[in-house]
């Protein structure tokens, strides 16, 4: 999917990613923070704007973004993860109610490891990165 | 010859197909044939010896009737020439029995006879050849003033298009259609064909020129036109090529509908049904964001609670919270909102309870066989939940912690419009293990179970022989 670019997941051993959450719903984002943690992740912020999102993903390098669509401020996850993807060659996750918000050149910009869909089911985010892990994992390496 | 000699030679007179009178050049009646008598409703002894119009009296009502001058006119002038004189078309009432009079039309000819041998040049009589014209002329008349209520009615317009030399006959409402002023004398088509949109000026030229190619066939139009003051109007057109009997040109004729108003509409109601589209968009997107935010409250709860048995209630509630999620991501993925197609969603929520439940029975797996089934959203939230609850407890009771097995989702329909749920598992632990069952929880399970058998209006059904079996019946 991502042939050839810098970004590769830490190897199985070091599973533990650095990941940002891209969220305006505080309870939402403390859940997928939980649960990230649960899996032994690492949450480097919390962003509730795609502004904010851009400032913390430059200071603190994530591996990975986890994206909701509409933000505060009336921003746009969009234009967050195309930034994080065209500058920073982050990833994102792209967690929304509503995916149809995300149109074909945007999603073709952008390059969502895999669209989840809200309300998210239990372990529904996991297996998400599980399997991004695997079918992402360099082959000849 | 011999056999007609000696026949009255009236006979041939009354035989003629056609209706003849004779009279004198001074329009008294001599001769009236049975044809001529027939059909002006009249017998000859009525009119012989009588002039013409004291046996057809003309219409007191029509005041242009100058029918007697016209005829003394034709008359004189078969008798200056010795020549037949065909009389314009003309309207001359007939007063019938009853006294009225009916509006007859005539075609009439006035043949010179030249009775007296004495005087072989001289017309002594002339024979007038009538033909009722009534019925064609009058339905031409009523079929003029069909159209013209049409149009009237309609906002038509009526056009004839002659394709080789680019005349275009119609009446005025296509040039006002078109934004021509009324004093603007247009005559070529192209002036017309020149404000049709462009972008939907080639495929109507095509159109026409088609339906120019191939003699009869159906014209269809559909375009906007530009006028000079900038307004856009719809067009309809519908007519047919045809072959001028006369001049053997082939004509576009047809009839233009401005259906601005009905496209205008038509518009609007796209637009509403757009923002419609937006709105139940909009509504979606809360209601699943409101179900995430209530799931990720549970979460946050359970995650923060030390006490065991408070954290696996706060699981059971998020567990069912998310069977009630789950419904929510499939009922949007086609039109129909009103109804979920269960089996679809059966796998999302089999997905879910994998997930939920991993940690409860480590080496029981879940099964799934289910028909293509669609269900009112309200009962599948309903089923979901009842499934989720039969799924749980088969998890929490039927299995020892090392314990391999299998619980089987099954649902399918049962005859007629029943529908039958199954949850079956091939658990090792007796039925009266499970009637003993005492924990708060499950007793809350069974009361859900039964509780929802009878929201669905079915009944319940369990069987406890090698592993738990619980089915639902209820109507589709």
């Amino acid at each position: 999917m991502a042939g050839g670019h810098a970004f590769i997941f830490p190897s199985e051993e070091a599973a533990a990613l650095k990941v940002l959450v891209i969220e305006d719903n505080i309870f939402i984002a403390l859940d997928l923070e939980g649960q990230l943690e649960e899996m032994g992740h690492d949450v480097v912020g919390i962003a509730a704007t795609a502004t904010k999102a851009i400032e913390m993903a430059l200071k603190s390098v994530p591996d990975l973004a986890i994206v909701d669509l509409q933000l505060a401020d009336g921003s746009r996850g969009q234009d967050a993860a195309f930034v994080l993807r065209a500058e920073m060659d982050i990833p994102s996750i792209i967690v929304s109610g509503s995916m149809h918000q995300v149109t074909d050149e945007e999603r073709a910009a952008i390059r969502p490891l895999v669209m989840l869909s809200k309300p998210l089911l239990s372990g529904e985010l996991g297996r998400a990165i599980e399997t991004v892990k695997i079918s992402d994992s360099p082959k000849d390496e | 010859m011999d056999e007609v000699s000696g026949i009255d030679l009236g006979i041939f007179f009354d035989a003629a197909p056609t209706a003849q009178m004779v009279f004198t050049p001074d329009l008294r009646i001599v001769a009236a044939n049975q044809r001529y008598c027939a059909m002006l409703g009249r017998q000859p002894e009525e009119l012989i010896g009588n002039r013409v119009f004291e046996a057809f009296p003309a219409n007191p009502d029509d005041p242009n009737s100058d029918a007697e001058a016209e005829l003394q006119a034709s008359t004189d002038a078969v008798v200056a020439t010795g020549e037949a004189q065909e009389m314009p078309l003309r309207q001359h009432d007939v007063q019938e029995v009853d006294g009225r009079y009916g509006t007859r039309y005539w075609r009439i000819l006035n043949s010179p006879v030249f009775a007296d041998a004495s005087e072989p040049e001289r017309v002594t009589h002339v024979i007038h050849t009538a033909e009722d014209v009534t019925r064609s002329i009058l339905g031409e008349r009523a079929d003029a003033a069909k159209r013209r209520a049409a149009m009237r009615g309609a906002e038509l317009s009526y056009f004839e298009f002659d394709p080789a030399s680019g005349r275009l006959t119609r009446s005025p409402q296509l040039d006002a259609l078109f934004g021509f002023e009324p004093g603007e004398t247009v005559t070529t088509a192209q002036e017309f064909f020149d404000r049709i949109h462009p972008d939907d000026h080639g495929a109507t030229i095509a159109e026409i020129e088609r339906a120019g190619r191939t003699i009869g066939s159906d014209l269809h139009l559909d375009y906007r036109i530009m006028r000079p003051d900038g307004t856009v109007r719809w067009a309809i057109g519908h007519g047919e090529s045809v072959r001028d009997p006369d001049t053997q040109h082939v004509r576009i004729v047809g009839i233009v509908l401005d259906a601005t108003s009905i496209c205008e509409r038509e518009e609007s109601l796209r637009e509403a049904v757009g923002a419609r589209d937006l709105l139940i968009a909009e509504v979606n997107h809360r209601v699943k964001n409101s179900l995430q935010m209530v799931t990720s409250i549970l979460n946050l709860e359970a995650s923060a609670t030390e006490d065991a048995a408070a954290r696996a209630s706060l699981k059971a509630a998020t567990t069912r919270v998310n069977a009630v999620a789950a419904i929510h991501a499939s009922l949007y993925e086609d039109e129909d909102v009103s109804s979920v197609q269960i089996d679809r969603y059966m796998e999302r929520l089999k997905e879910h309870l994998d997930a939920s439940l991993s940690s409860e029975g480590r080496g029981v797996k879940i099964a799934l066989d289910v028909e293509p089934i669609r269900l009112p959203t309200d009962k599948a939230i309903t089923l979901s939940l009842a499934v989720n609850e039969l799924v749980t407890n088969s998890f929490k009771h039927a299995f020892g912690n090392e314990d391999e097995g299998a619980v089987t989702i099954s649902l399918r329909r049962s005859g007629g419009d029943t529908i039958v749920l199954e949850v079956a598992d091939d658990g090792t632990s007796s039925s009266t293990d499970r009637l003993e069952i005492k924990s708060p929880s499950s007793g809350l399970g069974q009361r859900l179970i039964k509780g929802m058998a009878s929201q669905l209006g079915g009944t319940i059904e369990v069987e406890g022989k090698n592993g738990w079996r619980t089915r639902i019946y209820f109507p589709e």
